[in-house]
């Protein structure tokens, strides 16, 4: 946690000081996180140590209020309070259960961090991993400097988005059954195995 | 199949094609989705039981290596389509690649089994009719799910038909079994390739029909963008989906 913090706080210095962030700042800090997540998985911990360390760090790096809101697009504007605080308290864990534990399925392959850029008021980082003996995957991080301190807001794996996906179904879901039916559907889904 | 026959079936393609471009939709439109989902769960039962199965098997019994084969093999017989629709596109440099991925794989590489020219730096990239359609300015029509075929859309099953016809192999195999084994054979290598992320859509998600139809949008964009080729300034001029969006 605490190496976490100057990771982080590094990646925050690097970055120019008069503007709000830099695609330069965006990419260390995106390289500083996946060093980490590599040191967690290549330690001899146990399968159960490994998860809960990474689960702390994709939550910590990703902006997971954020993203929650934005997959929610529409619906989140017509929810009332409670909902909101609802959908919000069942898409936390759901989203750290589907996607820190894919971390732990790493097998050796390199990464490399191909180009930086300013999208909008985003950064957007692009990693290729290299597998030897398969085709290279290329994932885009989508990032967002907020108060000295990025956060990752989207993850694209070969040109498609964790946000843009969720956010097609979670607005099928919605608008045929109703925000309440998402909040359970999300709250089995965790509760499953 | 006559030859003039065949011909004329390219041609009603072709101007369906054209006719797409009148037509053409905003991401994700599914007019016909109570339909497409019918054929989608008859899909998913076939492929939790039988297809995914299989491909788990053939990930089991061959070594990695043997795989790493058969799929260059099959990747390999995919190049002339690649090289036909680049030159299409209009991408001279990428015609050549495929040109020579293709002389050299089938050559050097031993039928294709090895890919000796993604080593000299000659990587592969796989264009179809349906991404050449697009880059003409047709429009992606509705999104149509084919019974064991899965995801596509109209442009793409038009695509995919004239890809059959311009499949050199289908006219040196001229038996109609043997060419549709072949094709369910490259079709089994793909879906081997695909089993943790498909996998993964059948463990979290929760509309796998939404999930699957807006992956498949999603990624048939970056494929006609080309989104990772080279130094990536493509990818800087798509529209911005991200900001143009007005929810937050």
């Amino acid at each position: 946690m605490k190496q976490w913090i100057f990771a982080a706080l590094a990646a925050c210095m690097l970055a120019s000081p008069a503007m709000a962030g830099s695609p330069q700042g965006a990419q260390k800090f995106v390289d500083s996180v996946s060093a980490q997540v590599l040191d967690i998985i290549k330690t001899g911990d146990s399968q159960d140590t490994k998860l809960t360390k990474l689960e702390t760090v994709f939550s910590t790096a990703v902006n997971i209020p954020y993203v929650g809101k934005y997959v929610l697009g529409k619906h989140w504007r017509t929810a009332t309070p409670e909902q909101q605080r609802a959908y919000l308290a069942a898409y936390q864990p759901f989203i750290i259960k589907n996607y820190a534990g894919k971390l732990t399925k790493y097998s050796g392959q390199k990464y490399q961090l191909k180009n930086a850029r300013a999208a909008g008021d985003n950064f957007l980082v692009t990693m290729e991993i290299i597998d030897p003996g398969n085709p290279s995957v290329f994932v885009d991080y989508r990032l967002r400097e907020e108060a000295g301190a990025y956060k990752v807001i989207d993850i694209s794996v070969e040109g498609v988005s964790l946000v843009a996906t969720q956010r097609s179904e979670f607005n099928s879901i919605v608008s045929s059954k109703g925000l309440d039916y998402l909040i359970s559907a999300l709250q089995k889904q965790v509760a499953k195995k | 199949m006559n030859h003039s026959s065949k011909h004329s079936v390219l041609a009603a393609l072709l101007l369906s094609a054209l006719s797409l471009t009148a037509c053409s939709s905003t991401p994700e439109e599914d007019p016909i989705e109570g339909f497409n989902r019918g054929v989608y769960a008859f899909n998913e039962v076939l492929d939790k039981n039988v297809i995914g199965p299989v491909a788990k098997g053939y990930r089991y019994i061959a070594p990695d290596m043997v795989r790493e084969h058969v799929g260059n093999f099959s990747d390999n017989l995919r190049e002339p389509v690649s090289m036909l629709n680049a030159l299409l596109q209009g991408d001279v440099e990428q015609g050549l690649t495929s040109f020579w991925r293709f002389t050299l794989n089938t050559t050097i590489g031993l039928a294709g089994i090895n890919d000796v020219a993604a080593e000299m730096g000659l990587k592969e990239r796989r264009e179809d009719f349906g991404q050449t359609l697009a880059t003409y300015g047709a429009g992606q029509g509705p999104y149509i799910v084919i019974p064991l075929l899965g995801p596509s859309n109209g442009r793409d099953v038009i695509g995919k038909v004239v890809d059959w016809f311009t499949n050199p192999f289908n006219y040196i195999i001229d038996d109609t079994y043997a060419q549709v084994g072949l094709a369910a054979g490259q079709a089994m290598v793909e879906r081997e390739r695909l089993i943790d992320p498909i996998d993964d859509i059948y463990d979290t998600s929760l509309d796998p029909y939404v999930a699957f139809r807006s992956i498949y949008f999603q990624s048939r964009q970056a494929q006609i963008e080309n989104r990772y080729d080279g130094e990536f300034d493509k990818s800087t001029q798509t529209p911005d989906q991200y900001e143009e969006d007005d929810n937050q």
